[in-house]
């Protein structure tokens, strides 16, 4: 039976408008998931329930009154445990920040709270982000939902197996490396990273960079998308913010898959990828590229990322945690200490070659889509290892140089900043969902997006492709 | 008498589209004018007269046919030369660029063109951009103040501040990472903007993720920069940077009543180099025309570490910029770019992360301030112009300044924080020389601190002591052997 905490958030929301469902049955059936099923992954690790309660109430008083609602009135909503929350304790994944309550939301948080989300809960999120293990000292792992022993992605691991899971229709992620695609990939749900500056940030400590993006979560595309229009709007606190109509993220931009030219890529020409992964890729690919105006296998040519990412990686390091090095170094974690330390080495020249390298590949990544409309190609290339192990230190028998190198597939396109959609398509050889990223040319999000409602579509007709869902009954009992 | 090469490129415009006045007249009228003074200033360092006459004639039939016309359809304008210009000598003003003549127009050039600008010839600038005070190079020589050409005209884009003072075309390109634009423009009398942070895109910055160097209008007025600029705005994708506009909505300036604008007058941010003889005769305009405004209050904005962090920022992209010059061809290039390579060799990692960090800080810091204000105004530049021979400025009123940017800390302040600045001249300063303001307003404000200014320029029109200066022409007009 369908409880209305499984319902899509456009479903919800609609009937919330037509008062066919109050948004304190909404809150009530999303707590009572959480109750259930949280016990077994960890996802949900700060709640506040009876504030919670306080609002929904006034929400349906407001809805009695005959207010004009926003897009998202009366909609629980988790935050990420990386973006403050007023009066909501956000930890950062950090013992530093163990007891940390915020007098202010963030940008994001601010604008779905006036947007009428009800901001209830926050979910976990490795220690300030770093890496995709979603596992800290203040609050241990989550699991993966579809097997809690393993991983569930990150650094948004909690929103990903949140959303998995129907505790709740809508969560925030922020995203570096892949930190909003990796989980979305590993649950089985979407997100999108948007052209760095469409979803302003207020708190990015370096400016003019087009690392850090903040963005929405969901089931559908078109949750994602209702999220998002209450995302995007020019903000001067954030230095890439541009002017941008909201309206324009509204309604999911319709497109045919059959006009368009797709250029299919299993590993971006350099990420290791198990081979596992690339003969199923290559198979499910080649079953849908009939559908396409032309496909074709190409590579885009990224071959100085990987040198480019972790030389910018590490001066963002140094530019966030220069004072927790200095003088709380015991209370940081394996990955955050390593990469600073990694910083400390960099010469003035490689960091300047980065800079000019960064702008190389930016360029050539746009020529690369004068030729095609859209690349597609894997999310994640691995299965879901045990999160006793901070990252997978071996892919196809070869070692890992670092704690990155495994999610190459999604930092590699964070470099260029191609707007890019993760969606679902199936499971992976290991019982775990596989995910796709969907990127196209800088400031092209409304047609990426409309191309992955259309391929959602798409894989709803194919059995091996279409969104896998966790077996609730399953965590539960496990609870 | 007024000639054509003395028009607003407004008003030429608007004669051309009624043929009351042709393309060939007024390219003629541009090419005499630059004939008669430039052999004393060399503010055009290369000319391409032949292209323009033909382009000039293309465009004259044109009316006649009643082809549809581009918004600079038949006006000549002068290009800095550090943009690329196809069949036209372009040397960066490096003697390693000296027969250099790029293949194609850069982005900003070939926008122009497009939309029917004629280009008449190349304008001065010192070695690679680098250096503001004076305009000189190995390749060039001097350019020189056409209100005194024993002294300096400002850079980087010095030739085309003095093109556009004595007529020789009504609008100019240049660039601006500390103030380029900012500087030649108040030097000159001119007028410029320094957009907002990827109004204008480029496909030239090797550094794509910065908001340092941004290409902007210069012109006489603020309304021609606005026809300028709407040309140059939109997005492009080989500039991360940009953003999706219309150009054409930056075209009309919007009128701005003055008594509804809050002010900010900042002399020196609370520690900017700025002389004496300027800060009083800053003081002495302000007493003239703030009373026009709802609001003038002395505020300084939080800027106190942007002259650390621009030294920083800019070490790394000089390296960025000039690494392989300064290990491949040193002997031939000047010392500017070699203090600076030199001064980012020497940066530490935690230094670099450090000035990223506090660059984002102060951006945001910063705009908190159009809460209260409108615009902010300052001096357009702290000194005066030095004798033409003075490279670098090492002193501001005896006090030693600590690197060569230090003197600019006014306008290189501001362009960390990426905010559009219009400089507009306000008459002469303690030593007869044009002097003018800096007007900075809210992000993406282009518009409307164009507005400011315009109405400024109206308010100052007509008043010896705030009107635009105009350089003696019979002073500098070049004399027959």
């Amino acid at each position: 039976m369908t409880e209305p905490c499984d319902l899509s958030a456009v479903e919800a929301r609609r009937q919330i408008g037509l008062g066919r469902l109050s948004p304190l049955e909404l809150l009530e059936s999303c707590i009572k998931r959480i109750e259930a099923v949280n016990p077994a992954v960890n996802a949900v690790v700060t709640a506040d329930y009876d504030g919670a309660r306080r609002v929904a109430q006034e929400q349906a008083d407001a809805i009695a009154r005959g207010e004009a609602l926003g897009p998202l009135h009366g909609l629980p909503l988790g935050v990420k445990d990386l973006q403050e929350t007023a009066g909501m304790r956000t930890t950062f994944g950090s013992l530093l920040y163990e007891d940390h309550v915020p007098n202010q939301d963030d940008l994001i948080v601010a604008r779905l709270r006036k947007a009428g989300a009800n901001i209830f809960c926050k979910t976990n999120t490795p220690e300030f982000g770093a890496g995709a293990n979603t596992r800290n000292a203040v609050f241990g792992a989550t699991g993966n939902p579809f097997d809690p022993e393993r991983i569930c992605g990150g650094s948004s691991g909690g929103s990903g197996v949140a959303l998995a899971t129907n505790m709740m229709p809508l969560a925030t992620g922020n995203d570096s490396g892949g930190s909003l695609r990796v989980p979305a990939a590993i649950n089985g749900v979407v997100s999108h990273r948007s052209t760095p500056g469409l979803v302003p940030s207020a708190r990015r400590n370096v400016g003019y960079t087009n690392f850090a993006v903040e963005g929405p979560m969901a089931r559908s595309v078109e949750d994602m998308v209702l999220m998002m229009s209450a995302m995007v709007d020019y903000e001067d606190s954030d230095m890439l913010a541009f002017p941008r109509d909201p309206a324009d993220y509204r309604a999911v931009q319709r497109v045919d898959l059959n006009g368009l030219r797709v250029a299919f890529s299993e590993d971006l020409g350099f990420c290791p990828v198990d081979n596992g992964f690339r003969s199923m890729f290559r198979e499910r690919m080649e079953t849908i590229a009939p559908v396409f105006k032309s496909a074709i296998w190409k590579d885009p040519d990224l071959s100085s990322v990987e040198e480019v990412n972790w030389i910018l990686r590490c001066q963002l390091f140094i530019a966030r945690h220069r004072e927790r090095y200095e003088n709380h170094k015991e209370k940081l974690g394996p990955n955050v200490i390593s990469n600073y330390e990694a910083a400390l080495e960099m010469p003035a020249e490689r960091i300047s070659w980065a800079h000019q390298e960064h702008t190389v590949l930016f360029k050539r990544m746009q020529r690369f889509f004068d030729d095609v409309d859209i690349l597609i190609c894997p999310c994640v290339g691995v299965s879901p290892f045990p999160h006793e192990q901070w990252y997978l230190d071996t892919i196809n028998g070869e070692k890992m140089d670092n704690y990155i190198q495994w999610v190459a597939l999604t930092w590699a396109l964070t470099i260029p900043g191609n707007p890019i959609s993760a969606i679902p398509c199936g499971y992976e050889p290991s019982g775990t969902p596989f995910g796709l990223q969907i990127v196209g040319k800088h400031h092209d999000d409304r047609r990426i997006i409309g191309v992955a409602k259309a391929l959602e579509e798409l894989f709803e007709g194919h059995a091996e492709m279409k969104r896998p869902v966790p077996n609730l009954a399953k965590l539960e009992a496990a609870a | 008498m007024t000639e054509p090469c003395d028009l607003t490129a407004v008003e030429a415009r608007r004669l051309i589209g009624r043929k009351r006045l042709s393309p060939i007249e007024l390219v003629e009228s541009c090419i005499a004018r630059t004939e008669m003074v430039n052999p004393t200033v060399n503010a055009v360092v290369a000319e391409c007269y032949d292209r323009a006459r033909s382009e000039a004639r293309t465009a004259t039939e044109a009316l006649v046919g009643g082809d549809a016309l581009g918004p600079l359809h038949g006006l000549p304008f002068g290009v800095k030369d550090l943009n690329d210009t196809e069949g036209l000598v372009t040397t960066f003003g490096s003697p390693l660029y000296r027969d250099n003549v790029p293949e194609k127009d850069e982005l900003l050039v070939a926008k122009l063109r497009r939309a029917g600008g004629i280009v008449l010839g190349k304008t001065a600038t010192p070695e690679f951009g680098a250096g503001g005070n004076t305009t000189v190079n190995a390749v060039h020589g001097y350019t020189r103040n056409p209100f005194d050409p024993s002294r300096a005209c400002g850079g980087s884009s010095g030739g085309s501040g003095v093109a556009l003072a004595c007529g020789m075309m009504p609008l100019c390109t240049g660039s601006d990472s500390g103030g380029s634009l900012r500087k030649p423009a108040t030097f000159n009398g001119v007028a410029a903007i320094r957009p907002t942070t990827g109004l204008v895109p480029s496909d030239k910055r090797g550094v794509g993720f910065t908001n340092f160097s941004v290409q902007g209008p210069m012109a006489r007025t603020a309304e021609d920069c606005a026809l300028m600029l709407s040309v140059l705005a939109g997005d492009d994708v080989e500039d991360p940077l940009s953003f999706n506009v219309r150009g054409e909505d930056f075209r009309a300036v919007p009128e701005i009543d003055l008594s509804t604008v809050r002010v900010a007058v900042s002399f020196d941010f609370g520690w900017a180099p700025v002389e004496n003889g300027i800060r009083e005769t800053f003081e002495a305009r302000l007493a003239k025309f703030q009373s026009a405004f709802k609001s003038c209050d002395r505020f300084d904005p939080p800027l106190d570490s942007a002259l650390d962090v621009f030294w920083i920022l800019r070490g790394v992209q000089f390296l960025a910029s000039h690494l392989e010059r300064y290990r491949n061809h040193r002997d031939q290039i000047g010392e500017n770019i070699v203090a600076n390579v030199e001064a980012g060799l020497t940066m530490k990692p935690e230094d670099i992360g450090w000035a990223n960090a506090e660059h984002t800080r102060l951006y945001r810091e910063f705009q908190k301030m159009f809460a209260d204000y409108d615009v902010l105004i300052t001096p357009g530049q702290p000194i005066t112009p030095t004798a033409v021979e003075q490279r670098n400025v090492t002193h501001v009123d005896n006090v030693p300044m600590k690197n060569y940017m230090h003197a600019s800390a006014l306008t290189s302040s501001l362009t960390l924080m990426g905010n559009p600045c219009v400089s507009t001249p306000c008459g002469f300063d303690h030593t007869g020389m044009p002097f003018g303001l800096q007007i900075c307003g809210p992000m993406h404000g282009d518009s409307y601190t164009l507005g400011v200014a315009r109405a400024l320029e109206r308010a100052f029109a007509g008043d010896p002591d705030l009107a635009r200066p105009v350089p003696d022409l019979e002073k500098i007009r070049a004399v027959d052997e």
